[in-house]
């Protein structure tokens, strides 16, 4: 066994006495929390609010519970979670972000090459709660699991699917709707 | 358009560049070091006002009288299985007393704490060595926490390479670390600290600490953490132990055996405790004692530490490097 087999697991429990075990969490994890913030807020703020992330999570490492995954991934995205929207009140008016959606779409359309699938995607999510909105967005923009969504949103399993499954069922009646109406 | 065509399409993002990642490095090791320096004082903090101070504090009140401190090496059989680490003790209660070795003839001398970490500064300062341009600095020790079992750790800090860290609760794996940082200090930071000890205790004072009510506590935890897994000299050494003896509230429990059957003295400032050999002025043991389970501690309420082995090393166990991470 190396070092690069430990799991997430034994390094969080590690980390409440060792704080410096939060080193190797962030050698591991930072480029996808980066990425979770620059799908959010855009790359620019991503680099500025990615140490946040991890600086919160020094305080937070003492009530961590790992997830059964095994991945400390859904915490992590948790607290980015947390600090976004921290971000997003403290800049509010700042930046172009959409008061329904909650998403800033400049950071979206600098990777959508038609604005019109911007406009889809903007409009699909803009029926859905930000519950709703948030656990879809963790799994398909993050790759995790329901569960692994559901820890990162402190809900249960079970409600993080079924939550998905309405976010889902919504978004893409909306989506249909729009394609009848030739939009 | 097809909801998950959409949401693939707009999944991606750039990957960040090495620039990009090293700033949030920078602000988490700067949040580790003082959250490291903090995570036995803050323990202290919530465990306050469960009563036990005032009985700590009553046991500091006692002079105690003991003998195996004439003897530089205190013999194993004149601790008190009371006090004895290897007999499980109860250490949310302060020990009985010192022990009193009643058989010796010679007159028995009125030890307080001040005189046994004076005598041990003394003997830590006397010691050979300095190494100050050594690579590594390796320690062994053993770790016990709650109900958990006893884990062995080995721990390489550099001195300016990478270190490396095994720990049987991970499986004996291979933990790559960062350069050595001792409580803040860098390796050579430690060698240019003043070895005078009101000059090291302004020092550490105005630099290593948060400037609260809680000061003493946390410079005694200081003390403790430098003297246990970092390269710091004899002088400093020296100096590290003659700033324990100031320090209020620090009392003698008195001669002990550690974990491992090791003879030493123990001293105590709340929650926390050293047992420490008199001969060499070299730290055997930290604990931290309660009554009450302590929520953050994973597995239980207590927390040891046993330093087996401690020395300069010219190198370390190889770590693989860390694939890149996927999307």
């Amino acid at each position: 066994m190396t070092g690069e087999e430990v799991s997430d697991t034994d390094l969080l429990l590690l980390s409440r006495t060792r704080p410096e075990m939060l080193g190797v969490v962030y050698e591991r994890h930072a480029p996808a929390v980066y990425r979770y913030l620059g799908r959010r807020v855009g790359v620019r703020a991503a680099e500025d609010l990615l140490g946040d992330v991890f600086v919160a999570a020094v305080a937070a490492r003492l009530r961590v519970r790992p997830h059964d995954s095994g991945s400390a991934l859904p915490w992590l995205y948790g607290i980015a979670g947390n600090v976004v929207r921290s971000y997003r009140r403290r800049s509010l008016g700042q930046i172009p972000l959409d008061k329904v959606t909650a998403v800033d779409w400049d950071a979206v359309d600098e990777r959508l090459d038609a604005a019109s699938r911007r406009e889809e995607l903007r409009v699909a999510l803009a029926e859905l709660t930000e519950a709703e909105r948030e656990v879809l967005l963790l799994v398909a923009w993050e790759g995790l699991s329901p569960a692994e969504a559901a820890e990162a949103l402190g809900l249960t399993a079970v409600a993080a699917r079924s939550r998905l499954h309405r976010a889902r069922t919504r978004a893409q009646a909306t989506l249909g709707a729009m394609a009848q109406a030739g939009l | 358009m097809d909801l998950d065509t959409l949401l693939r399409e707009t999944a991606s993002v750039a990957d960040p560049t090495p620039h990009n990642l090293a700033s949030g490095r920078s602000a988490l090791d700067a949040a580790t070091v003082i959250s490291a320096r903090r995570v036995v004082a803050v323990r202290h903090m919530k465990r306050r006002g469960l009563g036990l101070s005032a009985i700590l504090a009553a046991a500091a009140s006692l002079a105690l009288v003991i003998g195996p401190m004439l003897n530089p090496d205190p013999s194993p059989t004149v601790a008190s299985p009371n006090t004895s680490p290897t007999a499980a003790p109860d250490r949310s209660k302060p020990g009985p007393s010192a022990t009193v070795d009643k058989g010796r003839s010679a007159p028995p001398v009125t030890l307080n704490v001040s005189l046994v970490l004076f005598r041990a500064a003394a003997a830590a300062g006397a010691q050979p060595g300095g190494w100050p341009d050594a690579t590594y600095w390796y320690t062994l020790s053993s770790h016990h926490q709650g109900t958990g079992p006893m884990e062995r750790r080995e721990i390489w800090q550099g001195h300016k390479a990478a270190g490396v860290m095994k720990d049987t609760r991970m499986g004996g794996g291979l933990i790559p670390l960062d350069v050595g940082s001792f409580d803040g200090f860098t390796w050579d930071q430690l060698f240019a600290l003043p070895t005078d000890s009101r000059a090291l205790e302004r020092k550490l004072r105005a630099t290593s600490l948060n400037g609260g009510r809680d000061d003493n506590t946390e410079l005694f935890t200081l003390v403790g953490s430098l003297m246990s897994e970092s390269p710091a000299p004899p002088a400093l050494r020296k100096a590290l132990w003659e700033i324990a003896a100031r320090i209020p509230g620090v009392t003698l429990v008195g001669a002990v055996k550690d974990s491992v059957g090791r003879p030493g003295m123990e001293i105590r400032r709340g929650f926390e405790g050293y047992i420490l050999d008199p001969k060499d002025g070299q730290m055997l043991e930290r604990y931290e004692g309660s009554s009450t389970p302590v929520p953050e501690a994973p597995g239980g309420t207590n927390w040891r530490a046993t330093f087996l082995e401690q020395r300069p090393a010219d190198s370390a166990p190889a770590t693989t490097p860390r694939p890149k991470p996927t999307q």
